[in-house]
């Protein structure tokens, strides 16, 4: 067991825990809490994937508990053009990221604790997991929280806390869920935006309602305190989130401190790799076309009410082909109807660079500079 | 030729030595009956939480491509949830009922996948794979050796217990419960070597084999990892074959003088094949990677401490490769004897599954046929085998220039070129020349 021999004081500890804690009652299996000491959001996703493949869990039980830097986490299947402003999330210093579930895109700062719930495939259940955190907060912080049938906790009947997402394989399951104790909401407000951006695509939606901080309802508490809270109940909870009694707690394996790197886990560094990769967080996106239209200022054009229309098919990410579609008028002495740009354009990601390339080609063919820069204009406005 | 029957000893290894089982099965080893290539729906199995639909978002197969039990087939998503479907079978896909996108219900057809009818020719990898990744664990994988619990069985005939329907056949011939053995194949499965063990050890008490202590395992690190990484192909060994000239002129003489000496003691029949067993073991002593074995993933060598040499044998059904056991702790004459059982035990069809598992290392003396120079096959999991072609009488130059008789034989090593190099095989080649130019050299290292 390579995993454990690792040289750590996680292993040897562990394993001697195992065999006094399959001692304790049968309808709990043993579990543990380990805290993930990274912020990184790539390392700790990296993390959780590296678990659900590679840990046996038919008699173990792993709450990860992790935060991250300011991110934003689209679900597997998402267009994160679609979810987010792509372009401005680097002056904001935001990182994108996709994750492997399914579900919508997500805000994670240092105030949202993520909790990721890894069983074997026969233990996935969700509303149990989402029952045990909400007794967590009913008895540390005396909030009500309930589960709708969205599968979302719900404070007060309103205000979303928490998002959920899951993964289910052969032999182990995952379900995670993030928690708003501390969140800049208007940050996120501004970054996940649902502005029409053109974009038709059966990418999954993401569903948007309103949310609040669990801080703003109880001052004080923060994301360690919020931690201790979920791990000590998830520890004394059974296999179906029945309470076993604050004695439970000792009979477990308790909290651990990991950390997310090759020597732990060796390959989690390849992992963490492909997850920051292009390919992987841009390029998984499914194919999709976007068009916009834009108004021609004026002394461009001479009929009224004029638009260019760019559209786009972009597929893996990157652009698989584009038109521009001029208004009659508008260019005096090239067809009208549409324009097929460059085949230069073809195979480049679906970003800024594009729009670079637009502009290089354009300046070398016209010389009338403003309507070649309004269309370079255009089209950056549909890559971001 | 000689590459042929080589090639053939993997597969009639198992089938060709149990007395009751001999006809059936080589007769199905080559009729292909309609009966074992049944096509089966694969329906989509409930994914709990009351979900009835689910949209499929990406294939992991395609029609036409090989899976078997456990590979990832395709990804749905379903609201938050992403599931990862897997194989119930082993098969060839024959077709996708979704593409992406669809919409796929739950209880209804996902894929269609032929089942794959024997499982003759996959044997030998998968039930030593299984038993070498079981000692180490690479990478943390702990695989869990339970059959996994699937409540939703939707072909409860064929998977009641994990087993192919062949081995379900021998099963039944012996009116033995496939649940009452304990499988050592993926996720539990019951093989055929498991049902043969079962019965062998209902029949008498096993002959105790003793154990080697001193198995080492170590894990591919550094340049042999690289190498090993470089010359993985999918599913083959990649063999490097090394070939070489021996004088055997001394060799002739020894056995001349040691025939009758031999023969006086209880008949035993002394060829050559037993100074060339133990010269190799003895060659062995000082390149044990050479007797080693590698799990199928490339991850683990094992070290394996006794030299297990096979010796391939032609017998009135076919080639079998019995193996003698530690070699290393024999003298000539023991290798001598124990070749002559199993050579009358090959005879009469007589061998027992003992004899021919287990083997470390192969000679194969193709040479009482014919042939010079060879391309032998590589019996896995072991690395490397040697071929030795036929005695013949040729001029050669001695010191002085002149030409004279010299009896030359030809032998060919084929090497696993993921955990073995040309060197190895090079000077392992030379140090059991050394020792067969000379078999008065033996007497030196004799333990």
């Amino acid at each position: 067991m390579t995993f454990w021999n690792q040289g750590k004081a996680l292993g040897r500890w562990a394993l001697r825990a195992f065999s006094s804690a399959t001692r304790s009652s049968r309808s709990a299996t043993p579990k543990t809490v380990f805290i993930s000491q990274s912020d990184d959001i790539f390392a700790n996703l990296a993390l959780e994937d590296w678990l659900y493949r590679h840990h046996d869990f038919s008699q173990h039980r792993i709450l990860l508990l992790w935060r991250n830097g300011p991110a934003v986490v689209v679900g597997r299947h998402q267009n994160p053009w679609k979810e987010t402003h792509v372009g401005a999330l680097h002056d904001k210093q935001v990182v994108l990221a996709r994750r492997n579930s399914g579900g919508g895109a997500v805000y994670h700062d240092q105030g949202n604790l993520n909790l990721s719930f890894l069983t074997s495939r026969e233990g996935y259940n969700r509303r149990t997991n989402l029952t045990v955190v909400a007794n967590a907060l009913r008895r540390e912080f005396g909030l009500e929280a309930t589960v709708n049938d969205r599968d979302d906790l719900v404070l007060n009947g309103n205000y979303k806390i928490s998002g959920t997402a899951a993964k289910l394989g052969r032999p182990n399951a995952y379900h995670h869920c993030t928690l708003l104790a501390d969140v800049d909401l208007d940050n996120m407000k501004g970054i996940l935006n649902s502005d029409d951006c053109g974009i038709e695509t059966k990418a999954t939606d993401s569903v948007r309602s309103p949310v609040a901080n669990l801080s703003s309802m109880h001052p004080g508490l923060n994301v360690a305190s919020l931690m201790g809270a979920v791990g000590r109940e998830f520890l004394r909870s059974d296999d179906r989130g029945v309470d076993l009694g604050k004695s439970a707690i000792s009979r477990q394996l308790g909290f651990t401190l990991v950390n997310p790197t090759d020597d732990w886990f060796p390959g989690l560094e390849k992992s963490r790799a492909e997850l920051a990769s292009w390919g992987w967080r841009f390029g998984k996106t499914p194919d999709f076309t976007v068009r916009r239209e834009f108004a021609v200022p004026r002394e461009m054009c001479v009929t009224e009410g004029a638009k260019l229309q760019v559209q786009m098919r972009v597929v893996k990410g990157r652009v698989a082909s584009m038109s521009v579609t001029v208004p009659p008028g508008f260019v005096s002495n090239a067809p009208e109807g549409e324009v097929a740009v460059l085949s230069g354009l073809e195979g480049q990601k679906f970003s800024e660079e594009a729009v670079g390339l637009v502009e290089a080609a354009f300046a070398k063919k016209d010389k009338s500079d403003k309507k070649k820069r309004f269309v370079a204009e255009c089209v950056r406005r549909v890559v971001q | 030729m000689a590459f042929r029957i080589c090639s053939l000893a993997g597969h009639g290894l198992r089938g060709a030595f149990l007395p009751k089982y001999t006809q059936k099965q080589i007769i199905r080893c080559f009729r292909v009956s309609p009966q074992f290539l049944a096509t089966v729906q694969f329906n989509l199995s409930d994914i709990g939480e009351g979900i009835k639909e689910v949209t499929v978002k990406e294939w992991f197969v395609e029609a036409g491509q090989k899976v078997a039990q456990f590979d990832n087939i395709c990804e749905v998503q379903s609201d938050k949830a992403s599931v990862t479907i897997t194989s119930r079978f082993d098969g060839v896909i024959k077709k996708l009922h979704y593409k992406i996108e669809d919409v796929a219900q739950v209880g209804q057809p996902l894929v269609d996948i032929e089942l794959e009818g024997s499982e003759e020719a996959v044997k030998p990898e998968e039930s030593s794979s299984s038993s070498s990744s079981s000692s180490s664990d690479s990478d943390g994988e702990l695989k869990s050796s339970a059959p996994p619990p699937s409540p939703e069985e939707q072909m409860p005939y064929l998977f009641k217990s994990l087993a192919a329907p062949a081995v379900r056949r021998v099963a039944m011939e012996n009116k033995i419960q496939i649940s009452d053995i304990k499988g050592t194949g993926k996720g539990g499965r019951v093989l055929k070597e498991d049902i043969l063990a079962f019965i062998e050890a209902k029949k008498a008490p096993p002959k105790v084999v003793p154990k080697a202590e001193g198995d080492r395992i170590e894990p591919i690190k550094g340049v042999m990892k690289g190498m090993a990484k470089t010359m993985t192909a999918s599913l083959q060994i990649p063999h490097f074959v090394y070939s070489d000239e021996i004088n055997v002129d001394n060799l002739v003489l020894v056995r001349q003088q040691l025939k009758e000496v031999s023969f006086g003691r209880g008949g035993v029949k002394l060829t050559y094949m037993p100074f060339l067993i133990k010269a190799a073991s003895l060659a062995l002593k000082h390149f044990p990677v050479i007797n080693s074995s590698v799990d199928s993933e490339c991850q683990n060598i094992i070290y394996k401490a006794d030299h297990n040499i096979g010796v391939a044998m032609d017998t009135p059904l076919g080639l079998v490769v019995p193996n003698i056991k530690r070699v290393q702790t024999l003298s000539v004459f023991d290798v001598a004897t124990e070749l002559n059982r199993l050579m009358q035990s090959g005879m009469k069809g007589s061998l027992k599954p003992e004899d021919l598992t287990g083997g470390t290392f192969t000679i194969s003396n193709i040479g009482i046929i014919g042939g010079t120079y060879t391309k032998p096959v590589i019996l896995p999991p072991e690395v490397a085998i040697g071929a030795i072609g036929k005695i013949q009488k040729v001029p050669k130059f001695d010191a002085k220039g002149n030409v004279v008789p010299a009896n030359v034989m030809y032998v060919s090593w084929a090497a696993d070129h993921r955990v073995l190099d040309g060197v190895t095989m090079a000077k392992f080649s030379n140090k059991w020349k050394e020792y067969v130019e000379n078999p008065h050299s033996m007497l030196l290292d004799l333990k």
